[in-house]
């Protein structure tokens, strides 16, 4: 399908026609910052914004959920579970977000799919937004992961922001079927206007303000596990697990039961590898008893265990756990001093 | 095999968090710390088929899940039995189940003994306390099937004479056609007229052959650790030292992942492994 332009003064009613079957989750101000949440009129919209602190996948594999309810019965027990089937439209994800989720389906599809997040991720309608200024701790174009999307991505539509109108590319059929509805609110786009898509992406690109380099990083680290290396980045870490839980690739969990008398549920949350008792053994043997393992762990399951197993580090760049973290740990320049680690011992 | 099926879309998606509810129809203390409980699926008409080495997530509902390797074979499918030490909150309340109690099982999960790389082997089992209760699988499934295993020969180690399992399944076995049993105890106790000493003692007194034999091994770190040194030495090639490994684990499914060890997943991976495998994982064990 071509691609369309919405003229900003009919953004609203683009809006309102998703609203129409979907539950519609779009950046708002909440004090004074970004966050994704539903929105009950089009007017909430908060486009002028950076990356949000809290990333929107959260609406996919949310904080916390209930997998299951109990109830004993005499000696029996009777188990309810609901599965989430709520359309939702995220509007405004940006492209680091959208990879975050391909990653994540990785994960949760495989020998054994996990239906609360397969569905949810099904019934989630994503309309991207290109960055045009990337944030100051951004560095997706390291990975491919941003600032501009392609087909693969996994987003329905992106909304490239011209001025005077959004610039719209369909790249699935979910994406045709709503550009269909709403063909009355837009013009054809000129080969003009793709002409200006593309240069506002290679623009966006060059403003990037960091870049991790990926080459041989995997094959130094494997040589580093051992390093005192680990011991001395690690010793400022407070293990408080905001980088793990505002990271949108991060993905474990911890799972517990509630309950009161005869009643209550299995809940699963997210969990942080960063986390002291995260490898804890029942019998007290902990394999990573210190601040250095746990810390070392998060940096080689992403950028080490993760791209043997899958293919690619679990990590999309945008900078959320640069900005989070309280003691300034620094993701980029931690990696990059693991590889200059192994060239200063070569 | 789970039979909840759910529509989504068009497509059909498992649950694979909803446990099946069983009832607890057998309970033996093997120890001061360590019972095996005899489960049926109240629904008769699940087919749950597993293999020797497989461990299940067991539910206490209201104070949650905890895996556990299948102690019986799946030759015998009356019932599945787990062998459970008092550990946690989760291990402390089966320790209080009675016989009618109903618990939640998900699973099987994990990859399970290699049963078919052992056939016309001898086969050398070496296990440590609660450790046996995974390698009693294994056991009666060769026992089961003694034509197509080589001889067997059963190391197994406990703290004291009082922390032994299955008693009386070392007994039999030991009558079993080419099978040996022979046990040892860290601190003996007057009445105890066995062996006192590390497993690794053992290895003289069994008179272990290293052709065509492979090794099963199952027990805390610090024995799987000398056990695995002293075959190397002997002159055990480290891809006939097979071994479970523990890890802290919660879905049991390759999601949570608290297990990840290296590029693994235990759950899904192992937790069975094969010592040159163990090498090249992180030193995390």
């Amino acid at each position: 399908m071509q691609d369309t332009l919405i003229h900003k003064g009919r953004i609203a009613e683009f809006i309102h026609e998703l609203m129409q079957d979907s539950q519609v989750i779009a950046p708002v101000s909440v004090g004074g910052q970004a966050r994704f949440k539903p929105i009950e009129s089009p007017e909430e919209v908060e486009w002028g914004y950076g990356n949000t602190t809290v990333s929107p996948t959260e609406f996919i594999l949310p904080h916390s959920e209930s997998l299951f309810q109990f109830e004993q019965r005499g000696t029996d027990f009777n188990l309810t579970y609901n599965i989430d089937n709520v359309n939702r439209t995220i509007l405004g994800i940006r492209p680091c977000d959208v990879s975050s989720l391909r990653m994540l389906d990785e994960v949760f599809k495989g020998k054994y799919e996990d239906p609360y997040y397969l569905s949810r991720r099904n019934h989630t309608t994503l309309i991207a937004m290109m960055c045009l200024e990337p944030g100051g701790s951004c560095f997706c174009s390291s990975f491919g992961t941003g600032p501009g999307l392609d087909a693969e991505a996994g987003a329905d539509l992106l909304l490239v922001d011209l001025g005077e109108a959004f610039y719209v590319q369909v790249f699935t059929e979910r994406g045709q079927t709503i550009m269909e509805r709403v063909a009355s609110m837009g013009t054809p786009a000129t080969s003009a206007d793709r002409e200006q898509v593309e240069v506002l992406a290679v623009q966006a690109a060059s403003n990037m303000p960091r870049t991790l380099d990926l080459e041989g990083l995997p094959e130094a680290m494997g040589q580093l596990f051992e390093s005192a290396y680990w011991d001395k980045i690690s010793r400022k870490c407070l293990a408080c697990g905001a980088c793990t839980y505002l990271c949108p690739v991060c993905y474990c969990f911890d799972v517990f039961d509630t309950c009161s008398q005869a009643q209550g549920e299995r809940v699963r949350c997210w969990d942080a590898c960063t986390f002291k008792s995260f490898a804890l053994l029942s019998g007290g043997h902990n394999p990573r008893p210190s601040i250095k393992e746990s810390y070392r762990q998060k940096m080689y399951h992403k950028f080490k265990f993760a791209i043997e197993r899958h293919g690619y580090a679990l990590c999309v760049g945008c900078g959320r756990c640069l900005e989070a973290c309280p003691v300034d740990m620094d993701i980029v320049q931690v990696l990059s001093g693991a590889k200059s680690q192994v060239v200063e011992v070569v | 095999m789970l039979a909840h099926a759910i529509q989504n879309r068009g497509m059909s998606l498992f649950n694979p968090f909803i446990p099946h509810i069983a009832t607890v129809v057998d309970i033996r203390q093997e120890t001061g710390d360590i019972r095996t409980l005899g489960l049926r699926f109240n629904n008769r008409d699940l087919d749950f088929d597993f293999a020797p080495g497989q461990f299940v997530e067991v539910s206490l509902f209201g104070y949650g899940e905890v895996p556990i390797g299948l102690a019986s074979s799946p030759t015998r499918r009356e019932t599945i039995e787990i062998s459970v030490k008092r550990m946690g909150m989760v291990t402390g309340q089966i320790h209080k189940l009675t016989i009618g109690d109903t618990i939640g099982i998900r699973g099987p999960y994990g990859n399970g003994w290699p049963v078919d790389m052992l056939r016309g082997k001898h086969v050398l089992v070496i296990g440590g306390g609660i450790g046996l209760s995974p390698l009693r699988s294994l056991i009666d499934y060769l026992l089961d099937q003694r034509d197509d295993f080589g001889t067997i020969k059963i190391l197994y180690g406990a703290r004291t004479p009082n922390d032994l399992v299955y008693k009386h399944l070392l007994r039999k076995w030991g009558e079993a056609r080419d099978t040996e049993v022979f046990c040892t105890v860290d601190i003996g106790t007057p009445e105890w007229d066995g062996h006192v000493g590390v497993v690794t003692a053992l290895f003289e007194q069994a008179n272990i052959t290293i052709e065509n034999t492979v090794v099963i091994t199952c027990g805390p770190p610090i024995m799987i650790k000398f056990v695995t040194m002293g075959l190397e030495k002997m002159g055990f090639a480290d891809t006939d030292i097979i071994t479970s490994m523990e890890k802290m684990m919660k879905c049991g499914i390759g999601k949570c992942g608290h297990c990840n060890i290296g590029s693994k997943y235990v759950c899904v991976d192992g937790p069975v492994f094969t010592h040159r495998e163990l090498k090249n994982l992180p030193k995390e064990l």
